[in-house]
């Protein structure tokens, strides 16, 4: 049996989120970036709040949309994959050795109560980029008081 | 040469309390020197139920930080939960303490590290040169500036920013980044991006008639309907608003320096426009330009209501986090918000925002 893989957790010391009735906005403070999922994202972010690792996303996928294991899973694992390049989602390593392999199955219900699939999609935003581009290194006057550099 | 944590050795550490209390007593005393050389004009404001006390060292200070916050002023005014000390070192020769953090304590939105949410509150803004410090167990709160001769015209607009926001934000308001305009006691946001359309919006609704509550920063309280209160009387402004506006030239403060600012204007009071202190939100627009012929409301998810006005609220100010972040979310699901996509007919623009409104334009 293979090993469970991280669970992952939202990175709450750098990002805020508000979850709505089918997408995600959340906002990471150290970039200034801000990000929308869409209804794929919002039901493994549910699973991610709760700290999930792909086998656990792959299985919400599978319960929420018509989808089969492997495209489930492969689907976690990139999703996951973005989230934590981006800086949202911590792997937890002391997590993944408490929990047992295979703590949620991939098992979907019957594929008519099930919403069509799409791979889940994380939209960047950077226009406000801007604010978080001063530098923060800035000259020092007499007094030990700091003021931008010219 | 430096600590592990960053600090100069021999230095201030980040977030020595002990330091900062020092600090802040020497700094005030500092203003009352101040003050006994260059006068001191107190001032009471208003805001959201809330009364705050500016004291001011001087005229030079008060000229550049009062003015956007004047229409907040009136008699009758209860007693302050927050009393701050103004001043400036160049204009009453009374130098400042140095600073009780490290020197790269500084981060990109002016917060002081170790000084962000805890009883006191510490911001410094590198490219405006301004020091906020708020004593929140106190009510107390210190702004201090090298010289005021060099604020910069958009700490001129929205002056102290952070720490009305603090200040608000523990009373369960919450400062957001929006425009607003209004008729009867109702109002309408326009939140989105810079550019997006929001001071042109409002100072073309305006000029149709309808009153005035802010460009850029307002305040939101719970209630059923929301609750929006003016905080800045000013308004900044584009280029491309000018062109579309001429009319607002004669009444810029900094007409000769646009090569480098957006133009500054105080909108309402001395120039007739009528203001709109308080309002229930009727909506939230979200202004978008997109050309073409018509302009026209579509509705807005909560969602995306939330992504217009929550990002740019929260991350242009220091502290500000998950509390603010769930105040945005709850107001975002509660009010009815639509893109006002904005096209070439400028004068169709006002009645359509009266509509959301539900008021006659």
């Amino acid at each position: 049996m293979s090993a469970p893989g991280p669970v992952h957790v939202p990175h709450r010391r750098d990002v805020a989120h508000e979850a709505f009735d089918d997408e995600v906005i959340l906002i990471h403070f150290p970039s200034g970036k801000y990000f929308r999922l869409d209804a794929p994202g919002r039901v493994a972010w549910a699973a991610i709040e709760a700290g999930a690792t792909a086998d656990d996303v792959a299985a919400t996928f599978a319960r929420a949309f018509d989808v089969g294991g492997g495209e489930a899973h492969d689907a976690a694992q990139a999703f996951l994959a973005e989230l934590r390049a981006h800086g949202l989602v911590l792997a937890d390593p002391v997590a993944e050795a408490r929990r047992p392999s295979g703590a949620a199955g991939a098992d979907g219900g019957p594929a008519a109560s099930r919403a069509p699939w799409q791979r889940p999609r994380v939209e960047v935003f950077t226009d406000l980029e801007q604010l978080f581009l001063v530098d923060p290194i800035h000259d020092v006057d007499a007094t030990g008081w700091p003021h931008a550099k010219p | 040469m430096r600590s592990p944590d960053g600090a100069l050795l021999g230095g201030p550490a980040a977030g020595d309390t002990a330091r900062l209390e020092r600090f802040f007593e020497a700094a005030l005393a500092a203003f009352d020197r101040a003050a006994a050389v260059a006068g001191c004009r107190v001032e009471r404001v208003g805001v959201a139920g809330q009364v705050a006390e500016l004291r001011f060292a001087g005229p030079s200070i008060r000229e550049r930080l009062f003015p956007a916050l004047e229409h907040l002023s009136g008699p009758g005014l209860a007693s302050p939960s927050l009393t701050i000390s103004v001043f400036d070192s160049a204009s009453t020769g009374v130098p400042m303490p140095p600073p009780a953090w490290p020197r790269d304590a500084v981060g990109p939105r002016g917060e002081v590290a170790g000084f962000a949410d805890g009883p006191w509150r510490v911001a410094f803004n590198v490219g405006s040169g301004i020091l906020l410090v708020h004593d929140r167990d106190g009510g107390r709160a210190l702004a201090w500036t090298a010289d005021a001769a060099a604020v910069p015209y958009y700490e001129t607009a929205s002056p102290m920013r952070p720490l009305l926001a603090w200040w608000l934000g523990d009373a369960g308001r919450q400062v957001v980044h929006a425009a607003a305009v209004g008729r009867g006691g109702r109002g309408v946001l326009l939140t989105g991006r810079g550019g997006s359309g929001k001071t042109t919006t409002a100072l073309l609704c305006v000029q149709a008639g309808l009153a005035y509550a802010g460009d850029n920063n307002l305040v939101l309280a719970h209630g059923t309907p929301a609750r929006g209160h003016a905080l800045y009387g000013s308004a900044t402004v584009r280029p491309g608003t000018l062109e579309r506006l001429p009319a607002l030239r004669a009444r810029l403060r900094n007409a000769d320096r646009l090569d480098e600012e957006k133009g500054l204007l105080f909108v309402g009071g001395a120039d007739g426009t009528p203001r709109l202190p308080s309002f229930d939100v009727a909506a939230i627009l979200l202004p978008r330009v997109v050309g073409g012929p018509r302009s026209r409301l579509e509705p807005a998810s909560a969602g995306a209501c939330f992504a217009a006005l929550a990002p740019s609220s929260v991350l242009s100010l220091p502290g500000a986090r998950e509390a603010a972040v769930a105040r945005l979310g709850a107001w975002a699901r509660s009010v009815p918000a639509h893109h006002l996509l904005l096209g070439d007919d400028l004068d169709a623009i006002p009645g359509l925002v009266a509509g959301a409104l539900g008021a006659a334009p």
